[in-house]
C-alpha cells in the first residue's frame, strides 16, 4: 500500500492532478478503509500543527539589533590585523640585539690589544717559554665574558713583559 | 502580484529599516516553530532566529523576488539549522550564544494548574509525536513541516531543501507514515 499511501499525501497536499484527485475521491466514497487511512495521514498533519511553539523571547529583537550594530559598525568590518611581534618574539628580538653588541664591543677591545701584543712581542728578546693557553681560552664568539677577560690580563701581562 | 512580505523586503533593500522590523514581527514565531523542530533545543532555536534574520538584513541589498518570500526565509532558515546540525560539538541544551536561565531548556509543553484528562491525554500525543518526529531524519522533518505546518508547495519544498519535487513527495511520504505508524495508524506503511 506504499504506492497508494504515496497517492493519498500528494492528495492531501493537492498535488494531484485534477484527473488523478477525482479518481482518488470515487475512491475514498466507495471504500471505507482508504478513508480511514487518509484520515490517519490528514491527523499527523493536524497534531504538528498543534504541537506547542516556544514564544519569542521579548528581547530577541533588541539581540538581533546589536549583532547587527555590531556588523554596522566599521571597526568590525576592519578590525586591525594581529601583531605577528608577541612579547616573547620581542624578548628574543632584544637578546640578540644585547648580544650582537656585546660582541662588536669585545671585538672593538681585542682587536686592537692583538695587534699591539704582536707589535710589542717583535721587540722584545724571545720570551720565555709561556705554557700555551688551553685552547678553549682562544677569543671566539662563544667565549663567555669572564674568559675574554683573563685573556685580556694575559695580554696586559705580556706587555708588561716586552716593556720591562 | 507581489506578496506583502516581498514588498516589505523589497522596501528593506531599499533603505526603509521598518519593514525590517516588520518582517521580524511577522515571521519569528514561526521560524522559531520550525527551528525548534529542526534542533530540538529552544535555546539554540532561538540563537537560529537571530541568524536567520542576521543574514536576512546581510541579503538584503542582494535580494531579487523570484519566491514567496517565507520560502526564501525558511530556505535561509533550514540552511542555518543544517549548519548547527553539522557542527561537530554541538552546544548542550543548557548552552546558549546568549546568557539566560530558561532559554536551554529542552522543549516541552508547558506546566500549567490541574489538566483536564483530555488535555492530559492530548499533552501525551503531542509529547509522543514530537519525540517521533524529532527521530526522523532531518530532511524528512524539514520537508513534512513546510508542507504541512507552512503550507508550502512540493515546488516551494524542493527549492527550499535544493532537491526535485519528486524527492519532496518520497521525503513528506515516508515521514507522515513513520509518525503515522507513532500516532497509531499502523496502516501498512
Amino acid at each position: 500500500m506504499t504506492e497508494l499511501d504515496e497517492k493519498l499525501c500528494a492528495f492531501l497536499d493537492g498535488e494531484l492532478g485534477e484527473g488523478e484527485a477525482a479518481a482518488l475521491r470515487a475512491a475514498l466514497a466507495r471504500r471505507p478503509e482508504l478513508a480511514a487511512r487518509l484520515a490517519e495521514l490528514a491527523a499527523v498533519d493536524a497534531g504538528l500543527r498543534a504541537l506547542p511553539a516556544g514564544a519569542v523571547a521579548p528581547d530577541l529583537r533588541a539581540k538581533l539589533e546589536r549583532r547587527i550594530r555590531a556588523e554596522r559598525s566599521p571597526g568590525a568590518a576592519r578590525r586591525p590585523p594581529r601583531s605577528r611581534a608577541g612579547p616573547g618574539r620581542r624578548r628574543r628580538w632584544l637578546a640578540a640585539a644585547v648580544l650582537s653588541a656585546a660582541a662588536a664591543a669585545l671585538a672593538l677591545v681585542v682587536l686592537p690589544r692583538l695587534q699591539h701584543r704582536e707589535t710589542a712581542l717583535a721587540n722584545v728578546e724571545p720570551a720565555p717559554i709561556v705554557e700555551p693557553a688551553p685552547a678553549d681560552a682562544a677569543v671566539s664568539e662563544d667565549l663567555p665574558v669572564i674568559e675574554v677577560l683573563d685573556v685580556l690580563a694575559e695580554l696586559d701581562e705580556l706587555e708588561g713583559v716586552g716593556s720591562g | 502580484m507581489v506578496d506583502d512580505d516581498v514588498r516589505l523586503m523589497l522596501a528593506f533593500r531599499s533603505g526603509d529599516d521598518r519593514a525590517f522590523d516588520a518582517l521580524f514581527e511577522r515571521w519569528a514565531a514561526r521560524v522559531l516553530r520550525f527551528l525548534e523542530r529542526m534542533v530540538s533545543e529552544a535555546g539554540v532555536a532561538e540563537d537560529l532566529v537571530q541568524e536567520t534574520f542576521l543574514r536576512v538584513w546581510r541579503a538584503r541589498e542582494r535580494y531579487e523576488p523570484g519566491a514567496r518570500f517565507s520560502t526564501w526565509l525558511f530556505t535561509i532558515a533550514g540552511n542555518a539549522a543544517r549548519n548547527e546540525l553539522r557542527r561537530p560539538f554541538r552546544r548542550a541544551s543548557h548552552e546558549s550564544l546568549d546568557d539566560g536561565d530558561e532559554e536551554g531548556a529542552p522543549l516541552a509543553l508547558s506546566g500549567e494548574d490541574p489538566p483536564s484528562d483530555e488535555l492530559v491525554d492530548a499533552r501525551r500525543a503531542g509529547q509522543g509525536l514530537e519525540a517521533a518526529l524529532a527521530e526522523l531524519p532531518e530532511r524528512q522533518r524539514s520537508a513534512l513541516w513546510l508542507r504541512a505546518v507552512e503550507g508550502l508547495s512540493y515546488a516551494e519544498v524542493a527549492e527550499a531543501l535544493a532537491t526535485s519535487e519528486k524527492s519532496v513527495k518520497a521525503l513528506i511520504h515516508r515521514a507522515r507514515v513513520t509518525l503515522a505508524k507513532t500516532m497509531g495508524g499502523g496502516g501498512s506503511g
